[in-house]
Formats: structure tokens, C-alpha cells, sequence
């Protein structure tokens, strides 16, 4: 062990959590949501349960990134064992999880106004988002679980590779079964979206804006990550 | 058109509620963190200080003995 002063280390574990990656996304996150509910016209059929979409959709888009970033870190991590890409991949997966707790939120409460129900078990989409929400959830005890460093990061790694292969099942899942409550996809199709031009803006720079607040939250549970694995590096040294 | 507005603001709260809390505990958890580490360094700093030779302080001074 190198025997240079702990008053001499550079202070990486200092760096703040919430920089300007951060301000940004929370502007353009505020500024969707004053777009969506005072300069967004109501859609005839559902009225204003439809502006839900603002949301949910783009909770759904920032979950795929999360759980796609882990699944590719794990990757990283199996290949190299590069204990950066294991803090990435833990990072993505916890912020992953928040989104696709917000999806699984505000699903069911549009659900509700929309098809008179909370919940369908026989909905492919819907069963199979759960059962997402699960291995993210699962994927994220087990490395708390698993005290061995170098066995936490392989374990979960695998965990965080198999979860990822969900998502494509989610996004094909309406094509697979006649008996479904989602409709077909409205935007994410090989043909033009099929929505207004108001509603359309709206949708893509809530794409955009939750897109900023996935990647800066993952920037700060990335940095919380350091901070963390640095105390506890300093505390093993304190205790030889 | 069927008045869903309360759904719609109840979605609206859910979901920011939900981020909300979630940057408060990534906030919280990054200053326990930091106390912990502020901690440590002090309580290392100072017993490496006590291992030197009268607790790293107060040395005497040796000066060299001039040539009679």
C-alpha cells in the first residue's frame, strides 16, 4: 500500500453530486411540464388523462436507457474488470428503477380514467414491465446482499445483462397477442408518428428533457458511487 | 369528453413526488457520506500524528553543537 498522506490525496469523493448537467435537466424538465399542461392542446377522446403520455412515455424511454447502460457496463465490467464500468452499470440500474417506478405509476392511474381498470394481468406489455421492475430491483439487492466486491460485480453483471433482454419483448410485446390493452405504437414505429404537430413537440422535448434528467441523475449516483467505495477504501486503511 | 382531470393531476404530483424524493436521497446519502469521510481523515491524520515520536508535536529542537 503507497504511503502517501491521507491530507494529500486528491479529493475526487468532493466533487459535488448535482452540477450544471443537473440545473439543466431540472429547467428543462420544469419547462416540460409547463408546456404540457398550459400550451398543449386536449386530445378529444380522453381528454386531459391523455397528457399523462408527457410522462409516461418518456419514464419508459429513460428506463430503457438506465437498464441499457447497465446491460452494457456489465458487459464492460465481465470484459475488462474495470471496477469504473460495475459503478456505471450499479448507477444506471438504481436510476433505472426510479423511472420505471414513475412508468408503473402514472400507467395504471391513465389506465384507470382511460380502459376502467388499474391493471390487466393478460396485457403482455404490462406483465412484462413488471416483471422488469423486478430483476432491476432484484439485480440491485443482490449487490447489496453480496459482500465479496469482485463476486457482487460478476453476480449482478449477469443479472444486469438478462434484464436488458426484456426490453425488446416489452416494446414487441403488442404485436405478439390480439388480447392487449396498449394500443400500437403511436411514435416509436418504422412509419411517421401519428400525432399532431403541438402534441408531437411536446413529446419530443419531453424525450429530450427526461432524457438530460436520466443521464444527470446517473452522473450523481455515479459520483455517490465513488464517494463511497473512497470512504470505505479509508476506512479499511484507518482499521489496519 | 370525459372529465379526467383528476387523474391527470394525480400523475402529474405522483411522478414528481417520485423524482423529488429520489434527488433528496441521493442528496442525503452524499452528505452522510461526506461526514463519514471527513471523519475518518481526521481520526487517520491524528493517529498518525500520535505515532511520531511525542505525538508529533512539541519536538525538541536539536541544534548543532558548535566546535569548542
Amino acid at each position: 500500500m503507497t504511503s502517501v498522506p491521507l491530507s494529500a490525496r486528491p479529493a475526487r469523493e468532493c466533487k459535488p453530486l448535482f452540477g450544471w448537467l443537473f440545473a439543466l435537466a431540472v429547467v428543462a424538465v420544469i419547462g416540460v411540464y409547463i408546456r404540457a399542461i398550459y400550451f398543449t392542446p386536449l386530445e378529444a377522446l380522453q381528454g386531459a388523462a391523455q397528457k399523462i403520455f408527457y410522462l409516461h412515455l418518456p419514464a419508459w424511454l429513460a428506463a430503457y436507457i438506465g437498464v441499457g447502460i447497465t446491460a452494457l457496463m456489465s458487459i464492460v465490467y465481465l470484459w475488462l474488470h474495470d471496477e469504473r464500468a460495475d459503478r456505471l452499470a450499479e448507477a444506471s440500474a438504481e436510476v433505472a428503477l426510479i423511472f420505471l417506478t414513475v412508468g408503473l405509476t402514472t400507467g395504471p392511474l391513465w389506465g384507470h380514467a382511460i380502459w376502467g381498470t388499474w391493471w390487466a394481468w393478460w396485457d403482455l406489455r404490462l406483465t412484462l414491465t413488471l416483471f422488469l421492475w423486478f430483476v432491476v430491483a432484484a439485480y440491485l439487492i443482490l449487490r447489496g446482499a453480496a459482500e465479496d466486491p469482485a463476486m457482487r460485480a460478476r453476480y449482478s453483471a449477469v443479472l444486469g445483462i438478462l434484464g436488458a433482454l426484456l426490453i425488446p419483448f416489452i416494446h414487441l410485446s403488442v404485436y405478439f397477442s390480439d388480447a392487449r390493452l396498449h394500443p400500437m405504437p403511436v411514435v416509436l414505429k418504422p412509419s411517421a408518428p401519428s400525432l399532431p404537430p403541438e402534441m408531437l413537440t411536446t413529446l419530443l422535448l419531453a424525450f429530450g428533457a427526461f432524457t438530460l434528467l436520466c443521464f444527470a441523475l446517473i452522473r450523481a449516483r455515479y459520483l455517490l458511487g465513488e464517494r463511497r467505495d473512497a470512504l470505505a477504501e479509508l476506512e479499511m486503511e484507518r482499521d489496519l | 369528453m370525459p372529465d379526467t382531470t383528476g387523474v391527470y393531476h394525480a400523475a402529474y404530483i405522483a411522478a414528481a413526488g417520485i423524482y423529488i424524493a429520489y434527488v433528496a436521497s441521493l442528496w442525503t446519502r452524499g452528505r452522510r457520506v461526506r461526514e463519514r469521510m471527513a471523519a475518518a481523515r481526521d481520526e487517520a491524520n491524528r493517529a498518525a500524528a500520535e505515532s511520531l515520536p511525542h505525538g508529533g508535536v512539541n519536538r525538541p529542537v536539536t541544534t548543532p553543537r558548535t566546535p569548542e
